[in-house]
């Protein structure tokens, strides 16, 4: 059952593509034109169908035979659809049509002849056409081709590699009126084409007594493979011709709105067929250094100090000056060097603004020295091929002699001092150099050094806080110990107070001893030491009949008097009978205390 | 025969030790600049960011700010130059380079004022010390004397002159300092939004542009109230901002 309905939608699909049916014509419109003017050549492909919309299979290249007087170029596509249905019956047809234009140089019959080509996998055939080019009469009117044309300068001969200025030329007749410019096309698979400029520069020429507007764009071309190489450029542009003046019928009238109201038409616009034979450079002398620079170039090198530290970087700076394909050039490969680290370069380079080829190009190695001592940096080669002699050309500079210093940070204080390198003949070269800005801005820091330690919250530290109270106890320190120094100086009866607090203490001391004897002058002692702090007189030899009296004069209670006299009489007893008992020295100890308390 | 492979092993196992100790891995700084060099400024970015790590320096912070640039992420490198320029608040080349990326991002080039230079001529810490010291000095210059009833010398005099004038030096260079500390930098490459109130659905008060210095007012969970050198104030999310001291 399924082989069944396969072979129907086989033979249902076989049927259609039968029904459709291709038809192709060839011809030249318009079929007779004078020398120098362009006919088209027309193939055009008609499909129709009566069940569906035929699509048409993109033509991309013709095999048409080749009559020699015929140049035939610009081939472009152009495709159209259309229904037709006729008492309910619908017919669609597709149309391609591949359309040449065609230009002969004498004049003739040029035929092109029948020709087959494959179309949506089958062969159709392509009927003959014939172009007839006669003569132009005197008083015709200018071509096309001799109103507008481009030219470009282009050198016969190339080397791969070679940048080589050319400037693209725009001749527009005086009396064609420009209307718009579509962007440059070119046919140029061997080289690559600088970007056209935006401006183009205008000048006036005279070629073959005509007068022509000039527009003049310079480009630059750098061959990429060898050989024969195609070079065509092409413009489409819009134009007003001389002869599609609305100088009749301009419901304005003539004169100055013939320009608003002409109808402009589109061109392409190429530049003659032109090959370049583009040779391989030689290999015979190709030095090493050789890393594809063609043109001429002077070089120069520095170095921005004479004398440095270990592990502190000084540039070497390569200049390349001169003319030819600055874009390819490359910083030469710095050989490794004992006692110095190097880096890759940057590099800058520095267009002439009026001749593109010609600037400087600047590379920069970066060398850092890993010991102490008189180090030489490399030597520096660079080479290229100078097209106008034919042969390479190899530029040297001398090794330049850089002082090491040991190194001043304590990381690299450890750094061994070598023994300077043995010094060829090479001269010392002394050179400062400045960086451009643009230099300045994307260049490295190589030194990494301790920078500052940033503390966020200081004021809440604790060094913060104990500074401020280190500083204010020893503020309150100085501020006591001067107030009191300055009482003691001033205040007779402070100093007198102080003075006895300060026996008191050593007697009360002494007071401790259980010899009675020692004891009770002690204690007698200490009340009068006691008196002379509360009463702040001098009562140290004072009897007990003038320390009563000064009790009662401030106010001591009586029982405090009363134990004073107390322990004064057994003092006494105790010093003129030399009598006591232990019981008695306790008791004694405790009326001491208690008056002490209260004094 | 023993001894001997006893001797062997025991030299090999020096040697080995020997090797491993002199065989070490490039540190991050020196890797940061080869990839630099060699135009890899993704490995570039990471490597200083790991030099960062392990010890932040001027230098590194400078670098990874130039591996921004070439990575362009211009406001972020604004930060990280502003951040170098902390560290070393004296160097011309940082300077220039944070003036010349803010230009490029359609800001002033808001070179330091002369103040702000002379501030940054000690650190924040230094500022601290001389500033309390001198305060205490003061009191004690004035205070003791007057407790001691003295009549103060001329050497007290010199020191009152001396403290006055370091407490007058110190104050203000410690506020410019801590103030600085307070700033931040815009690090989204996109103009940000301020909202009036800490939460994204909150209405618009203001831009802030990418690079763009401010100083933060407040903050709150997610987001940072700042006030922009542009004079726009309000709140960002804390993915825009970086203050410089975190």
């Amino acid at each position: 059952m399924q082989l069944r309905n396969a072979f129907l939608i086989f033979a249902l699909l076989t049927t259609s593509a039968l029904i459709a049916e291709i038809r192709v014509s060839a011809r030249f419109e318009p079929a007779r034109v004078a020398v120098g003017s362009t006919s088209q050549y027309i193939v055009e492909i008609v499909e129709t169908d009566d069940s569906k919309k035929p699509a048409a299979e993109r033509i991309t290249s013709l095999p048409i035979p080749s009559d020699g007087g015929l140049t035939l170029r610009n081939g472009r596509t152009s495709n159209s659809q259309s229904t037709r249905i006729t008492n309910g019956v619908s017919e669609y047809s597709s149309t391609q049509q591949l359309i040449i234009e065609a230009v002969a140089s004498s004049t003739g019959s040029f035929t092109i002849p029948t020709y087959i080509f494959e179309y949506k996998g089958g062969r159709l055939q392509a009927p003959a056409a014939t172009l007839t080019v006669v003569e132009r009469a005197a008083d015709a009117a200018p071509t096309v081709d001799e109103l507008i044309f481009l030219q470009a300068n282009v050198p016969e001969q190339l080397y791969v590699g070679q940048t080589t200025p050319i400037t693209l030329k725009l001749y527009v007749s005086s009396n064609v009126t420009l209307r718009g410019l579509n962007p440059l096309e070119r046919r140029a698979d061997g080289f690559t084409v600088s970007k056209l400029p935006a401006e183009s520069s205008e000048s006036v020429e005279m070629v073959n007594g005509s007068r022509y507007r000039v527009y003049s764009w310079p480009l630059t071309i750098t061959p990429i493979s060898a050989g024969p190489q195609d070079l065509n450029f092409q413009f489409t542009l819009s134009a007003q011709m001389p002869n599609q003046q609305n100088t009749r019928g301009s419901p304005f009238g003539g004169g100055v709105f013939d320009n608003f109201f002409g109808r402009s038409e589109r061109f392409n616009i190429y530049t003659p067929p032109t090959q370049i034979e583009v040779l391989t450079l030689p290999a015979e002398g190709k030095p090493e250094s050789y890393s594809g620079a063609i043109g001429q170039f002077n070089m120069q090198v520095s170095a921005d100090s004479d004398s440095t530290r270990v592990e502190e970087p000084i540039m070497l700076s390569l200049k390349l000056s001169g003319s030819g394909n600055f874009d390819r050039i490359k910083g030469p490969q710095m050989p490794k060097t004992r006692g110095w680290r190097n880096y890759k370069p940057e590099s800058t380079f520095e267009p002439n603004d009026s001749q593109p080829l010609k600037g400087m190009k600047r590379f920069d190695y970066v060398f850092i020295p890993e010991k102490a001592g008189s180090l030489k940096l490399p030597e520096v080669k660079f080479s290229y091929f100078d097209p106008n002699t034919e042969k390479y050309v190899e530029l040297s500079a001398p090794a330049l002699i850089t002082k090491v210093a040991p190194s001043d940070r304590p990381a690299a204080a450890t750094a061994r001092t070598l023994e300077a390198e043995p010094q060829d003949s090479a001269p010392t070269i002394n050179l400062t150099k400045a960086l451009s800005p643009e230099e300045r801005l994307i260049t490295l820091d190589y030194r990494p050094r301790k920078g500052r330690h940033i503390e966020t919250d200081l004021l809440s530290s604790p060094f913060f806080k104990g500074l401020n109270s280190a500083a204010f106890v020893a503020l309150t320190t100085s501020a006591i110990v001067i107030y009191r120094r300055k009482r003691l100086h001033l205040n007779a009866d402070y100093v007198l107070a102080h003075q006895a607090k300060q026996a008191l203490k050593v007697t009360v001391k002494e007071s401790q001893s259980n010899d009675a004897a020692v004891f009770y002058r002690c204690a007698q002692d200490a009340i009068r030491l006691a008196a002379t702090v509360r009463i702040k007189r001098n009562l140290r030899s004072a009897d007990f009949a003038e320390l009563e009296v000064s009790f009662k004069q401030s106010q001591v209670a009586d029982e405090i008097i009363t134990q004073a006299r107390a322990l004064f009489s057994e003092a006494d007893n105790q010093r003129f009978s030399g009598r006591t008992h232990s019981a008695d020295l306790q008791r004694a100890r405790a009326q001491l205390n208690t008056i002490l308390k209260a004094l | 025969m023993s001894s001997f492979f006893r001797i062997l092993a025991l030299y090999s196992l020096t040697a080995i030790a020997a090797f491993a100790a002199t065989s070490e891995t490039e540190p991050p700084f020196q890797s940061g600049i080869a990839a630099y060099q060699n135009a890899e400024y993704g490995i570039a970015k990471t490597q200083f960011a790991a030099a960062l790590a392990l010890n932040e320096t001027a230098a590194a912070r400078h670098n990874l700010g130039l591996a921004h640039i070439q990575l362009g992420a211009p406001a972020e490198a604004v930060w990280q130059l502003e951040r170098a320029q902390l560290l070393e608040p004296f160097n011309a080349d940082y300077r220039y380079k944070l003036e010349a990326v803010r230009q490029e991002l359609g800001l002033f080039a808001g070179s330091p004022k002369w103040y702000v230079l002379a501030s940054a001529a000690l650190q924040t810490k230094t500022w601290v010390i001389i500033a309390t010291i001198s305060f205490w000095l003061v009191l004690a210059v004035f205070i003791l004397p007057r407790i001691n009833g003295a009549k103060p010398s001329l050497g007290i005099k010199t020191l009152r002159v001396i403290s006055i004038a370091a407490l007058t030096l110190s104050i203000p260079s410690l506020w410019i300092n801590l103030r600085l500390l307070q700033t931040g930098t815009i690090i989204t490459d996109q103009a940000s939004s301020l909202h009036a109130a800490p939460a994204s659905a909150a209405p618009e008060s203001g831009t802030a542009r990418p690079g763009e210095r401010a100083r933060i007012l407040d903050q709150y969970n997610h987001f940072y109230e700042i006030e922009t050198e542009g004079q726009a104030t309000g709140w960002i999310s804390k993915d825009a901002f970086r203050p410089l001291a975190y």
